[in-house]
C-alpha cells in the first residue's frame, strides 16, 4: 500500500458518503400509514399508490391523507390542531396523534432496506421528499 | 522473453479463457445483499492484461470476455452493463497505472469504483431514472474491500509470471 492508494480509498468512502448525503431519504415502499382509532387499528393504508383522503371517526371528523411514501392529518375538528400542524409523516416509525379523536397515524416501513432509497429519490415524487 | 505478436495473442487468449472462467465461477455465488454487488473477479484478468499487454490488449480481453459471458448466461441487456462497467473500470486502472504514488491496490479499488459508476450509469439511462444512483450509496464502500480482494489475488497470481513483473508492483 503506497500513499496514492490510501488517497484513492478515501476518495471513493468520500464519494460514496455524497451519494448518502443525495439519497438517503426517509421513504419506504410498501410503507404503509396505520390508523388506530380508540386504540383499535382502524385501517392500514398503502403509501405505493395513487394516494387519496380517507375519513375516521364516528363523524367522519378527522381526515388523513395518504400518498407516495408519506401521511398527514388534513383535517380535524379538534380545537388544538397539533395533528394537523405535525405536517407529513415518513417512513421510520414517525407518528401523530389527533387525541381529542382519539386517533393515531402511524407510519411503518415494509422494508427499510436499499429500496427505500429508490422511493425516496424518485423523481416524480413531490420535491423535498 | 521477447514479445511477438504470436506471444501477446495467445496471452490475450489465455487471460479471455481465464476472466471467462472467473466469470462463470461468480455467476455461482450466491446473490448479494445488495443486487448487482459482485466480488469482480473478472477484474483479476484485467489488471493482468492491463500490465501484462497494455491498455488496448486490456480493453480487448474485457470486451470478449463480457460477449461471451452475455451469452452464455446474461442475454443482450446485461451485455450494455457488464461492457459499461468494465470499461468505465479499465479507464480508471489504466489512467492510474503507472504512477508511482499508486500501487496495484489503488489501481485495484479504482477500477472496481469505476466499475460501480459505470454500471450505475448504464441502469440510469436505460431505466431513465436517476434514483438508481442511491444503490451507490453502499456500491461505492463496498467496492474498497472487493478491489483490495482482486489486488491481493492479483498479486499472488503474478508471482507466477514468467518475468516475475508482480515485484514491481
Amino acid at each position: 500500500m503506497k500513499k496514492g492508494d490510501v488517497f484513492i480509498i478515501i476518495a471513493v468512502i468520500l464519494l460514496a458518503g455524497l451519494t448518502a448525503a443525495f439519497f438517503l431519504r426517509p421513504s419506504s415502499p410498501g410503507a404503509v400509514a396505520v390508523v388506530t382509532v380508540d386504540g383499535e387499528v382502524a385501517a392500514r393504508i398503502p403509501l405505493d399508490g395513487a394516494g387519496g383522503v380517507y375519513s375516521f371517526g364516528a363523524d367522519g371528523q378527522v381526515r388523513i391523507r395518504a400518498e407516495g411514501g408519506r401521511a398527514r392529518f388534513e383535517a380535524s375538528d379538534c380545537p388544538d390542531q397539533t395533528c394537523v400542524r405535525s405536517g407529513w409523516l415518513h417512513a421510520g416509525g414517525h407518528m401523530a396523534a389527533c387525541l381529542p379523536n382519539r386517533c393515531l397515524l402511524a407510519i411503518e416501513g415494509a422494508d427499510p432496506g436499499y429500496d427505500a432509497l429508490l422511493r425516496g429519490s424518485r423523481p416524480d415524487g413531490e420535491a423535498g421528499l | 522473453m521477447k514479445r511477438t505478436a504470436a506471444r501477446t495473442a495467445a496471452e490475450s487468449g489465455v487471460l479471455v479463457a481465464a476472466a471467462f472462467a472467473l466469470s462463470y465461477i461468480e455467476h455461482w455465488i450466491p446473490a448479494a445483499p445488495v443486487p448487482g454487488l459482485k466480488l469482480g473477479l473478472a477484474n483479476i484478468v484485467t489488471l493482468i492484461a492491463l500490465y501484462r499487454l497494455g491498455t488496448r490488449y486490456a480493453a480487448l480481453v474485457a470486451a470478449a470476455r463480457c460477449v461471451l459471458a452475455a451469452l452464455l448466461f446474461g442475454g443482450l441487456g446485461s451485455l450494455a452493463f457488464s461492457l459499461t462497467g468494465a470499461f468505465f473500470a479499465l479507464a480508471a486502472m489504466a489512467a492510474l497505472n503507472g504512477r508511482k504514488a499508486v500501487s496495484v491496490y489503488g489501481v485495484s479499488v479504482a477500477g472496481a469504483a469505476a466499475h460501480n459508476l459505470g454500471q450505475t450509469l448504464a441502469a440510469s439511462v436505460l431505466m431513465q431514472t436517476p434514483a438508481v444512483f442511491s444503490y451507490l450509496v453502499w456500491l461505492l464502500p463496498l467496492s474498497v474491500p472487493a478491489g483490495l480482494l482482486v489486488a491481493l489475488i492479483y498479486r499472488l497470481t503474478a508471482r507466477f509470471s514468467p518475468e516475475r513483473r508482480g515485484s514491481r508492483h
